[in-house]
């Protein structure tokens, strides 16, 4: 036998009851009805004061009383139909002969003890089988939502399992971020209609990268600066990097390591079905966003290293870091196959035992140990050489040197090229000048000198002679002068595609009297070549005059091209003297000549080689040739 | 034939001017731009050779300012290039361009004879 009766009531008038097998039920005033009923008792009268706030409610309930010290009662009370109304101030009396009237306190119900479960009597009602009919239902629907929620876990487990083994055995590969995505696509697919997902992750305050995959493939975005806290915006934003319009987005942001790293999603629709995409992107995000950052620093590292690798390897002279104590950690000119073995640098460089005597982190160990970066410049030697040798002490884990290497020899060559560039470049100016300012007066010389010649008083005497010699002398200062003035003019011709045999042929006409003793070989391929034609005939005419002032005997010029990979060469060679050895070094300088005082002006092949130059061809010696002197015309191949 | 020889370098002039004289020309002869003006002006002359550079008054100048048109023959020791920079539109008077040095005196006369010449056959 239930009886609910409000808390504050029971407290007032029974402390105590006498008939145990009334179950009082107390209930707060505030408590909903609900309520009451999930505590799974059968109510077989409720006593409620009209404090009672849920007073409606109880019209559902058969039996029921309501206690009220007011003296009338509304109407609404009325309406729910209470079995019987009692004023407070009566209400012990009134209630104790309701209970005996409807044969409550009777002693031959059932009894309910702690166990509500435990029947005692077999005299069970309908109403508690119901009840407990019921319960079993209840139960029931309990456990089988229990094992459900328990294979949804074990699959969401599995999932996550899955991308926990993917992000540990790949994160250092390449194509790490595509396979990555692949593997969300594949669960994003399942759940709905989905365009394309995405990562938003920021690797410091300045860094961001934006990736967004496609269901192909994965685009990368460096430095974009996006809030995902205004999605409106940034569809706008990624729309404009894509050049696409964009569905509708949904992201979830990491917490735990970069507050502004977001995956994100793009939908179809405006509300798509997120319950169970959401549930595993909040446990993944995390994770997803540290190992993309990872990759990213990683894929920064390995950047940074060929770097290195390509500026060390790029460098012809020797550099190195090695550590204090001259241990290579690395270098551009000693491979490290075992990384065990150590060398240090000087049993590498210069195959010594000790440092070199004017070390230059030899210098700096010396100095304060304390001190980051510090740097100087020392001349060392060896392997017979000359360097220069810059070391710049860092820390890392440790104090280590990097040091370079400059060959003092080739940069010493290198000046003395600037200088006689420099040399010429004034030369050039001032023959310009010379020449035009010269060319005047040895005209009116030679005017003069030649009517002196025709002469009567000077005609067939001594004096004939040496008029003579004053005329060769002045031949030759102009050839000296036309030769310097072409020298100085920069000219720029158009280059043309012509056949070299042309070139050729049209040349030696012009060569026919110094040919005349020796015989010329002429065999090239008619190969179309980019050059300037008036240019490249002065250079060939150069090349077979020299030749044929070379050979004082009866001799051959070869002429004939060579078709490499890179270039279109054309070799000419004579069976003179070749050149001398100590000619050699100076060949393409200006002034050099073998010739007798008179016949050349030492301009011949450094203008060729010149003139050669300016059309991106060269003039080369080949110094293996034994046979004579073979000069060497290079094209680049177009 | 009445030649002006236009040059500041005495020798050529000189030279220019017997070689000329040698051959049965009448010769003036004028050591700048200003004296050779002049001398269009005020005598009767059939060819004019005429030096580029001068001072006082240059050889453009005078191609410039002469009143009558006369052939010239322009005598320069301008290397090759530069001729190129010489429009015979702009002196249609020039008729000739010789390069200094000259290969022989005898030659030169003979070449600017055959020159005004062509000159004068064309017209």
């Amino acid at each position: 036998m239930n009886i609910f009766i409000q808390d504050n009531l029971y407290k007032a008038h029974f402390n105590q009851i006498g008939d145990s097998t009334i179950n009082w039920v107390t209930y707060d005033k505030a408590q909903l009805p609900t309520e009451l009923y999930q505590l799974n008792i059968q109510s077989d009268l409720v006593v409620a004061t009209d404090e009672y706030e849920y007073l409606q409610e109880l019209k559902k309930i058969k039996k029921k009383i309501l206690v009220t010290h007011h003296s009338t009662v509304s109407f609404d009370l009325v309406n729910v139909g209470f079995n019987l109304i009692i004023q407070e101030s009566d209400f012990e009396a009134q209630f104790v002969s309701y209970l005996s009237k409807e044969d409550f306190l009777k002693q031959n119900q059932i009894r309910i003890t702690d166990n509500r479960f435990l029947m005692k009597d077999l005299a069970l009602n309908e109403h508690e089988i119901q009840s407990l009919k019921n319960e079993l239902n209840e139960k029931k629907e309990i456990l089988e939502q229990l094992k459900y929620e328990e294979k949804y876990k074990r699959a969401r487990e599995k999932k996550l399992n899955h991308i926990l083994d993917f992000l540990n055995l790949n994160h250092g590969q390449n194509d790490f971020v595509e396979n990555l995505c692949e593997i969300l696509w594949k669960e994003v697919k399942k759940q709905g209609s989905f365009l394309s997902l995405g990562f938003y992750i920021s690797v410091n305050d300045q860094e961001n990268i934006l990736i967004t995959y496609n269901r192909e493939a994965a685009t990368f975005f460096y430095d974009v600066k996006l809030s995902f806290d205004d999605l409106l915006s940034t569809t706008k934003n990624i729309e404009r990097l894509l050049n696409r319009p964009l569905g509708f987005l949904f992201s979830w942001g990491s917490t735990k390591f970069q507050k502004s790293s977001y995956l994100f999603l793009e939908s179809k629709i405006s509300k798509p079905d997120l319950l169970e995409i959401d549930s595993y992107f909040v446990e993944i995000v995390d994770l997803v966003v540290l190992m993309l950052q990872r990759f990213h620093v990683q894929q920064q590292v390995n950047n940074l290293m060929n770097k290195w690798n390509m500026f060390a390897e790029a460098y012809s002279q020797p550099l190195h870091v090695v550590d204090q104590e001259f241990n290579i950690v690395k270098s551009n000119y000693f491979i490290h196959e075992n990384e065990n073995i150590k060398l240090k640098c000087y049993q590498a460089l210069a195959s010594r035992n000790s440092p070199c005597d004017q070390c230059p982190v030899l210098k700096l160990t010396n100095t304060d140990q304390l001190k980051n970066e510090e740097k100087t410049t020392e001349y060392v030697s060896f392997l017979d050489k000359k360097f220069k040798a810059n070391a710049v002490s860092f820390f890392s884990d440790k104090k280590y040197y990097f040091s370079f290497y400059e060959d003092q020899y080739e940069n010493d060559q290198l000046r003395s090229q600037v200088i006689l560039n420099e040399k010429m470049n004034v030369i050039g100016q001032l023959a310009n000048h010379l020449a035009h300012e010269l060319n005047n007066p040895l005209t009116g010389l030679k005017l003069t000198t030649e009517y002196l010649l025709e002469h009567d008083s000077v005609k067939n005497t001594t004096i004939q002679s040496d008029f003579l010699e004053i005329l060769k002398g002045i031949d030759r200062s102009r050839n000296i002068i036309f030769d310097l003035l072409h020298f100085s003019s920069d000219q720029q011709s158009q280059l043309s595609e012509v056949m070299i045999e042309d070139v050729i042929k049209k040349t030696l006409p012009l060569l026919k009297t110094m040919t005349r003793t020796h015989n010329i070989f002429l065999d090239v391929k008619r190969i179309p070549v980019k050059m300037s034609v008036n240019q490249v005939q002065q250079v060939i005419f150069n090349l077979i005059k020299n030749a044929c002032q070379a050979m004082t005997e009866k001799g051959f010029i070869k002429i004939y091209d060579v078709v490499s990979a890179e270039y279109y060469d054309v070799y000419f060679e004579d069976t003179g003297p070749g050149i001398p050895d100590t000619m050699r070094s100076q060949l393409f300088n200006a002034f050099t000549t073998s010739k007798q005082q008179g016949e050349g002006t030492g301009l011949g092949l450094f203008l060729s080689k010149k003139i050669m130059n300016r059309m991106g061809a060269d003039l080369l010696h080949d110094e293996q040739y034994k046979n004579g002197a073979r000069f060497i015309l290079r094209f680049k191949k177009s | 034939m009445n030649i002006l020889i236009c040059d500041d370098e005495d020798l050529i002039r000189k030279s220019l001017a017997r070689a000329f004289r040698a051959s049965g020309h009448h010769v003036y002869e004028a050591e700048n731009g200003l004296v050779g003006l002049q001398l269009i002006e005020n005598e009767k002359i059939d060819l004019i050779i005429l030096d580029l550079l001068m001072p006082e008054k240059n050889g453009f100048d005078v191609l410039q300012e002469m009143k009558m048109i006369k052939p010239v023959i322009i005598i320069s020791a301008f290397s090759g290039q530069q001729e190129g920079h010489f429009h015979t539109e702009t002196y249609p008077q020039v008729i000739g361009f010789l390069k200094k040095p000259f290969e022989h005196l005898n030659i030169v006369t003979q070449e600017m004879v055959n020159l005004y010449e062509n000159y004068i056959r064309k017209i």
